[in-house]
């Protein structure tokens, strides 16, 4: 008896072990990509660069097909589908089928007119002019013209979830003709492209006047590719093309963004084409799971998250002398982090700031801190902290976080900083961004890009930070001058200011910045997530007959 | 006896309110703005401020209970936080899965967990008794989203004989229904049968040794009838409890099979709503919980009345 109950458990062990394991070898029969090499969409290079090689893969596919359903892993319900209340990742997931920005970012995070033929600005007149393109009409044959604009800024500023973050300056709102809106702002905001490149997804006034603001979230009309036809709550939302579509009809009949909770039911899905396309963010072990299955992997141009080393500069204690941030910054090998946590580079990098090499943000001029134990010993000697000291590193929960998080605590040991680890619940975690004890381990979203997060949160009052960072007199006056001048003045002064920021003064240290992964199956063609994560060229989207 | 009820009935009231209270004290001790989760970290403390207005989250906690219980009692359960939709909508939408994947999972652990513990019971030190005990245990040990992962990767991914996940209303296709549901509903149901097994089988062992069952047998009575009319009778009692206390699986839900098998239920919406503080849904969901297990532990009551003459007796 007790052989066949040993025998029993072996077995059932051994099933779960496979279960849990991914199963490595498996291959879906039709990929026919190589696991060991950059088949398919996959990108080793960074990620701007390697665009093409994606390109390439997928001419070889053939000609696109029209026909089939595309399937979106979200992992909730999302809270809202009202375009002015979009803001979480779910929703964010599902809003770039259906609706449109009026600008779009480019590959190195500019924004770029979209919905618009031109975005012109005026700082000495506190104007904005838009005109917007011919023949673009919304989901329910309404025109997005002037008129549309209009309704949509002057409903964003009362309405909007970000009103007080986007629209603060707006003034008012002026249609010139049937093209041409004017925008009136009552201070210079030279940022208010980004806002507009994010967070203003145009809307169908008629549909939202007649069916309501609550009956619009169950049926929302955009000028996108794919309209709504169902929102089943807990299950998934249901699109249908839009033959009128103003970039020329979709060659798919329909998006689902269907309800997969965790990344290893997402995973499943994949495998069996229940799902087309998952995205993933710092999850180097599923990625290549994933890759060496034959699925197609493609990195967002635009990076998703600086996690960054934000130090409590003000409060008393070691951290206020900038050798002692500088000895942390020469202790930690973050290019080796990357190596090890980030597929060697593939899934995420070091840089000196919250943008990489390429980006129309990037300052040439910020070389951060390179791994050096010597160097690092010598200014903590210099500074007084010879024998060490004790620091507190929080960070939100999560994996990648706490391995980075455990292994700085491990450099930090070497030169004699003992460091206690605070992880944080995701909940909890918004109590800490105003204020911290020692360091807080923070995943900043670049999907806006580096100079909006330094222009949003590096001033004195800016709700992260507001009691930790030193604020000085040099980058807070370049940063409030840069807002309210010129693109020209505003791209030098931002500039200046980061390198402040992350070199002169080590306010703050970027360990990595991850790209989003989208993980599609080798049957589907075109870009998903090439540029920025959950956004793709809708009506270019192409998938295989079953 | 209608004495007996009205104490009942009295007693679920009082216990309903203290599950309000508490859950609502917890669930506001919990750290976390809701108002600061819902708009994220780039919103305004002016939009913050509006949202904290309009959900009562600038009022002193007391305050909001009552605004909030009072409401409960007219059937308004508040709009969510996060979705900012009526609770009782979101209840509507998650509650029928719950309950179509939970109670058939009841009541097929309910009589399959009574029959095993029988058969158990009465073939004790058999074959069929350790292989009982054996999946009992693995039953009551294993957690639920290791047996669901197995079960995937057995029926869904290797044999493709059942979906990975997916759930399909019992009004849509009942077909479907089925195909979709078998999993979860086995999987949630074999842990509520170990549990059941286990203790019928403990409750009839302690019985088939009382002394009235021996003089059943001396007076020639089949085997059948010793077992069904006499013992099983009085080993019920434990077991209606057991599966008593297992009748939340069916309106609360089961996280994890609702995790691993997709299905949007009670039980992942009061996960998500947690994690979100989402104190209304929060609140919905435990009362609705709470109401409907006080209701069937009240009807449990009076079911042992009608099992056990002695109970009956007492209420008179």
């Amino acid at each position: 008896m007790k052989k066949k109950v040993a025998m029993l458990l072996t077995a059932a062990m051994c099933v779960s072990l496979a279960a849990c394991g991914g199963g490595g070898g498996d291959k879906p029969a039709d990929s026919g990509n190589d696991a060991g090499s950059a088949g398919g969409t996959e990108q080793t290079a960074p990620p701007a660069e390697s665009g093409d090689e994606g390109g390439d893969a997928q001419a070889d596919a053939g000609e696109p097909v029209s026909g089939g359903t595309f399937t979106v892993a979200i992992t909730d319900d999302p809270t809202t589908l009202q375009g002015w209340m979009v803001r979480n990742t779910n929703e964010g997931t599902v809003s770039p089928a259906i609706y449109e920005t009026l600008l779009k970012y480019d590959e190195t995070g500019k924004p770029q007119p979209y919905l618009l033929e031109s975005f012109d600005a005026d700082a000495e007149a506190l104007t904005y002019t838009l005109v917007v393109k011919d023949g673009i009409t919304f989901q329910d044959g309404t025109p997005m013209d002037a008129e549309a604009v209009k309704w949509n800024i002057d409903y964003y500023k009362e309405n909007g979830v970000l009103s007080g973050s986007y629209y603060n300056y707006v003034d008012s709102v002026e249609v010139v003709d049937e093209k041409t809106v004017v925008v009136h702002m009552s201070s210079w905001d030279a940022l208010f492209d980004y806002g507009l490149a994010r967070t203003c997804f145009m809307c169908s006034p008629t549909a939202v006047e007649e069916l309501g603001p609550d009956g619009f979230n169950e049926a929302p009309v955009g000028t996108g590719a794919f309209k709504v036809t169902k929102w089943v709550h807990g299950e998934g939302i249901y699109t249908e093309r839009y033959d009128n579509y103003w970039g020329g009809t979709p060659y798919l009949d329909g998006v689902n963004f269907m309800i997969y909770a965790s990344t290893a039911t997402q995973q499943a899905a994949l495998e069996v084409g229940d799902l087309d396309v998952m995205t993933l963010s710092g999850d180097s072990v599923t990625a290549d799971a994933l890759k060496a299955k034959g699925y197609n992997l493609t990195n967002a141009a635009i990076p998703t998250t600086g996690y960054t080393l934000c130090f409590n500069s003000i409060a008393e204690g070691p951290l206020t002398d900038v050798r002692v941030r500088q000895a942390i910054c020469y202790a930690v090998d973050a290019e080796t982090i990357c190596n090890s946590l980030l597929g060697n580079g593939v899934y995420g990098t070091s840089t000196t700031q919250w943008a990489i090499p390429g980006a129309a943000t990037y300052n040439d001029e910020v070389t951060g801190y390179g791994y050096d134990v010597e160097k690092a010993k010598a200014l903590l000697a210099e500074a007084g902290y010879a024998d060490g000291f004790e620091l507190t590193i929080n960070f939100q929960v999560g994996d990648f976080a706490k391995s980075v998080c455990q292994i700085i605590q491990a450099e930090l040991q070497e030169i004699g900083i003992t460091v206690t680890l605070n992880q944080i619940e995701v909940a909890n975690y918004a109590d800490y961004l105003g204020e911290w004890d020692g360091i807080l381990f923070h995943p900043m979203g670049l999907g806006n890009g580096q100079f909006s997060q330094v222009a949003a949160n590096m001033i004195p009052g800016a709700r992260f930070g507001g009691s930790t960072f030193l604020h000085d007199d040099v980058s807070v006056g370049l940063i409030q001058e840069a807002v309210a001048s010129d693109e020209a003045t505003m791209d030098k002064n931002l500039k200046e200011a980061v390198k402040v920021l992350f070199q002169d003064n080590v306010e703050l240290y970027a360990v990595a910045v991850t790209y989003s992964t989208s993980v599609t199956s080798p049957k589907v063609h075109g870009d998903y997530g090439a540029v920025q994560e959950h956004n793709a060229t809708w009506n270019q989207l192409w998938k295989e007959a079953e | 006896m209608g004495r007996y009820i009205l104490k009942r009935l009295g007693i679920s009231v009082i216990v309903i309110l203290l599950v309000s209270v508490i859950s609502f004290t917890l669930v506001h001790m919990l750290p976390g703005d809701p108002a600061v989760l819902a708009l994220g970290s780039e919103a305004s403390e002016q939009d913050v401020e509006a949202f904290r207005e309009k959900y009562y989250l600038n009022r002193p906690v007391v305050e909001q209970y009552f605004i909030w219980i009072t409401d409960a009692f007219r059937g308004n359960l508040g709009d969510s936080i996060t979705y900012s939709r009526p609770v009782t909508t979101c209840l509507a939408e998650r509650l029928p899965r719950t309950i179509s994947i939970g109670l058939p999972a009841l009541i097929l652990s309910s009589i399959f967990g009574i029959l095993c513990g029988i058969v158990s019971a009465i073939r004790r030190g058999k074959f069929i008794d350790n292989l009982i005990t054996f999946l009992s245990t693995i039953g009551l040990g294993a957690p639920q989203f290791w047996l669901g992962i197995v079960g995937i990767y057995i029926f869904g991914m290797k044999l493709g004989m059942l979906p990975l996940s997916g759930y399909v209303a019992p009004s849509e296709d009942f077909g479907q229904y089925v195909y979709y549901g078998i999993m979860p509903i086995l999987i949630l149901s074999f842990s509520l049968l170990a549990a059941v097994a286990r203790q019928t089988r403990s409750n009839m062992l302690e019985v088939i040794n009382q002394d009235y069952i021996r003089t059943a047998r001396a007076n020639g009575l089949v085997e059948t009838s010793v077992v069904y009319k006499h013992a099983l009778k009085n080993a019920l009692i434990p077991v209606i409890t057991t599966i008593g206390l297992q009748v939340r699986v069916v309106v609360g839900g089961s996280l994890m099979v609702e995790q691993v098998f997709n299905i949007a239920g009670i039980g992942t919406l009061i996960v998500s709503a947690i994690n979100g503080r989402d104190y209304m849904v929060v609140q919905g969901c435990v009362f609705v919980i709470s109401v409907f297990t006080v209701l069937v532990n009240f009807v449990i009551d009076l079911l042992y009345g009608f099992v056990d003459p002695r109970i009956r007796k007492s209420w008179r």
